[in-house]
């Protein structure tokens, strides 16, 4: 396999664009990761495009097979365009995409690309059929939705190992100040322990503010081999790591949109977590200890512990113990996480969000953060996505190759 | 095959629950050879260990009681189809079945929930129409 760098980012900024379409919103991501990367779309050799959820409300088949389009706007080439979707894990599935497309020689520069429209409410199903639609079922007999499920893990998760109520609150607060810098995020500004905790209870023990919105937005990312990124006149922001994992039989997270989930004995909740940050050390050689930044999938409050927990490889509680003495605020921290106010401070635009993450990391290895600018010196950092279904991906990026 | 409806209500999804003669009952599968229960039914056993034979697998009636893992009270309810008379907030839970599943469902009622509380299954109304009443598996705390 051969070494693969980021050269360029993108992204539209977080939002609603109830008059722009996907396709346009994906267009400016790539113009922008171009101008980033000082490259050309001639030179563009392959698109590997997402492809979005939500398609009985919004742009239908057109957003579903989003490269098309995009590449249509941009002006067709005859390049390849893949797309494909993994739900909240899809950017960094899409990056993986990539990644192994420019790792095994078969070209030289890759555009990762993912535009979502899902500002305004929570995702319902897609279809009404009653025999086999599991997500409609799922709808019509329990009515629990998305955040619901989280709020139960969260529970279980206070009464296990401790979390509180402030711990979850700072979750949120702690990547609030690093928003308000960001001009990609959408709610740009700080919030006080107090003020999360006084939102409105919307699943219990998930206040409204621990709980992302979702947004629309778009984010690409240019991969090239090394011998291109050593040509092209930006830092290289190499890939060091890349994985995708997918829940083991017997893990009993009950995950959405399903009815259900079979307890093995012996099988870890989240073992597509796990799985996906064990094959990150072992492609990348580094250890936690030797991460210096890291974005996690915060879509809530609980996400934000849970992940951390997995990525920092300690014992349950250690994000918890983290969030309490500061250090994963971004600028002060000593871990810091979520250094462009993270899913909470964006909003989740749901398969371009693990775009938005690598556009964060690298923009952050490479100093060009401006006023949100992680001050510590800056080598390696991790991105972490959760999926629909029990699926994960996540990348190590890395100064040093 | 059980009635699909009784004169205490139609099922909102008849193939995946009844209210029969000894109770309500959920309806999925079990894999004669792992024994693995899977809800809703599935064609073939879920183990990556078993073969993917249809013939491995038997019809399964089951959930009567469980322990709570865990619940949420969901303040703002989930938008149409779902249709719920009773209106939120309302409580959903996460059930241990003594087979080794965990299990999603509306909780009856709101308060004295406690983490790994025993509850039993009972067929709840979701709405009334024309029909009468439409109903759900629920959770029942004991």
């Amino acid at each position: 396999m051969r070494d693969v760098a980021v050269i360029g980012v993108g992204a539209h900024p977080w939002g609603a664009y109830p008059d722009r379409s996907m396709t346009e919103m994906g267009v400016e991501a790539i113009v922008e990761a171009l101008e980033d990367a000082t490259l050309e779309w001639r030179d563009v050799e392959a698109v590997v495009a997402g492809s979005y959820l939500w398609t009985r409300d919004r742009e239908g088949l057109f957003a579903f097979m989003s490269g098309g389009p995009i590449a249509a706007q941009m002006g067709l080439t005859g390049i390849p365009v893949v797309n494909c979707t993994n739900a909240s894990a899809t950017g960094t599935t899409l990056l993986r995409e990539a990644y192994l497309t420019v790792a095994s020689g078969a070209h030289d520069i890759v555009v990762a690309v993912a535009s979502d429209k899902s500002a305004g409410g929570l995702f319902t199903p897609m279809s009404e059929d009653i025999q086999f639609d599991l997500d409609y079922v799922r709808w019509l007999t329990t009515g629990a939705i998305s955040p619901g499920y989280w709020a139960m893990e969260c529970r279980r998760r206070m009464h296990e190992i401790g979390t509180t109520e402030e711990d979850l609150a700072l979750a949120k607060v702690s990547s609030g100040p690093a928003s308000v810098a960001n001009p990609k995020a959408r709610f740009r500004r700080a919030f006080s322990v107090e003020e999360v905790l006084a939102s409105p209870m919307v699943v219990d023990p998930l206040h409204l503010f621990e709980i992302c919105a979702t947004s629309d937005g778009a984010a690409a990312v240019i991969l090239a081999s090394g011998e291109v990124a050593r040509r092209v006149n930006r830092p290289p922001i190499w890939v060091k790591g890349i994985a995708l994992a997918s829940k083991i039989f017997g893990d009993p997270s009950l995950r959405t949109p399903t009815l259900s989930a079979v307890i093995r004995p012996g099988v870890p909740a989240m073992s597509e977590a796990w799985s996906c940050v064990e094959q990150l050390w072992q492609q990348s050689g580094i250890t936690p200890s030797d991460v210096d930044l890291i974005e996690v999938p915060d879509n809530s409050s609980w996400h934000y512990v849970v992940y951390l927990d997995i990525i920092l490889g300690g014992e349950p509680g250690t994000a918890e113990a983290l969030l309490r003495e500061g250090g994963t605020d971004p600028l002060t921290g000593r871990m810091p996480v979520g250094a462009g106010g993270g899913v909470a401070g964006s909003g989740e635009a749901t398969i371009a969000q693990g775009l938005l993450q690598i556009h964060e990391l690298v923009t952050q290895l490479r100093g060009e953060a401006g006023d949100r600018q992680v001050p510590k010196r800056l080598r390696s950092a991790v991105a972490m996505t959760y999926g629909y279904l029990g699926n994960n991906s996540g990348c190590v990026l890395s100064t040093e190759l | 095959m059980e009635r699909l409806t009784s004169n205490r209500g139609r099922p909102v999804v008849p193939q995946h629950f009844f209210d029969g003669p000894d109770g309500p009952r959920l309806r999925g599968t079990r894999c004669r050879s792992c024994e693995t229960v899977s809800f809703p039914a599935t064609p073939f056993c879920t183990n990556p260990a078993c073969p993917k034979d249809r013939a491995l697998v038997e019809e399964w009636h089951g959930g009567e009681r469980g322990v709570l893992w865990s619940w949420t009270i969901q303040q703002i309810p989930a938008s149409p189809p779902f249709r719920f008379d009773q209106g939120a907030p309302y409580a959903v839970g996460m059930v241990d079945l003594p087979e080794g599943i965990r299990v999603l469902g509306l909780l009856t009622r709101m308060t004295d929930l406690q983490l790994d509380m025993p509850v039993r299954l009972v067929s709840g109304t979701l709405f009334e129409d024309e029909s009468g009443p439409v109903v759900t598996w629920m959770w029942q705390p004991e």
